[in-house]
């Protein structure tokens, strides 16, 4: 790992001002909340303990809520695969899009690739990003196309690799989703 | 909307809840329209915004920084 375009690093994803973690954070950040209706509890704990909606990567309810930590660890050619490195059920799992759904969530193996792109286009290794943090977009090397980010109509927000406007109407087309990268400081001065 | 659900209210939600369902029934109640369309909506808007309102997170101010002066 001495070759310096071949960096590990960690970080944490942020879009819209709020961090990505999986649903079933957010679900258990619900649950804390004292005053919560039984309807909502029990939404809560439907979703929590539903294997198929808990690893889905979404948004947090809150913007100081504790985002999920990735580790972004590079391939070749600039891809990465991401792993959570975030304590609790899903420690080690890796980010993949779904080969069906296309939504992006934690399985346990067969994580997909990402690569990095900021305004000065695709991310080569670590040192390329001109800052911290810096804007980036996914882009998903499966489908060649940057992420974007859908809602239920419950309100569950997630992120796929597909054009998610499904009227037909290009006027619906949504643009890809800006994140945010912010990498973690004490890799930052490990690697220099 | 649902039919008949009630939510429980906490006490210092009270104020809120009651300026919300007044300030729509006032702005909406007329003889022209079904009363209890607006009752029910009324407390729907304000059940809404009390849930609303708990999403938020409340900070206190920094105590007497003035005091020192």
């Amino acid at each position: 790992m001495s070759d310096a375009n071949n960096i590990t690093f960690t970080g944490q994803l942020f879009a819209d001002g709020l961090p990505l973690v999986l649903n079933y954070q957010v679900m258990e950040q619900r649950l804390k909340q004292p005053r919560i209706t039984t309807g909502q509890r029990l939404n809560a704990e439907i979703s929590l303990n539903d294997e198929i909606s808990s690893p889905i990567v979404t948004l947090a309810d809150h913007d100081d809520a504790e985002p999920l930590l990735l580790e972004f660890v590079p391939d070749y050619q600039g891809r990465y695969a991401l792993n959570v490195k975030t304590a609790g059920r899903y420690f080690n799992w890796q980010l993949r899009l779904d080969q069906s759904t296309r939504h992006l969530l934690a399985a346990k193996s067969g994580g997909s690739y990402f690569e990095l792109e900021t305004y000065a286009g695709k991310l080569k290794s670590f040192g390329d990003l001109p800052s911290n943090p810096v804007s980036v977009a996914l882009f998903s090397v499966e489908k060649k196309m940057r992420l974007f980010q859908h809602e239920t109509k419950e309100g569950l927000t997630y992120f796929l690799d597909k054009n998610p406007n499904d009227t037909g109407h290009n006027a619906y087309n949504p643009s890809s989703v800006s994140f945010v990268l912010r990498t973690n400081p004490s890799l930052l001065s490990a690697v220099a | 909307m649902n039919k008949e659900s009630v939510m429980t209210i906490y006490e210092d939600e009270w104020a809120f809840w009651d300026d919300i369902a007044g300030k729509y029934i006032f702005k909406h109640a007329g003889v022209d329209l079904n009363a209890e369309i607006v009752l029910k909506a009324a407390g729907y808007y304000a059940d809404s915004m009390v849930l609303e309102r708990r999403k938020r997170k409340r900070v206190k101010n920094e105590p007497a920084q003035a005091a020192d002066k």
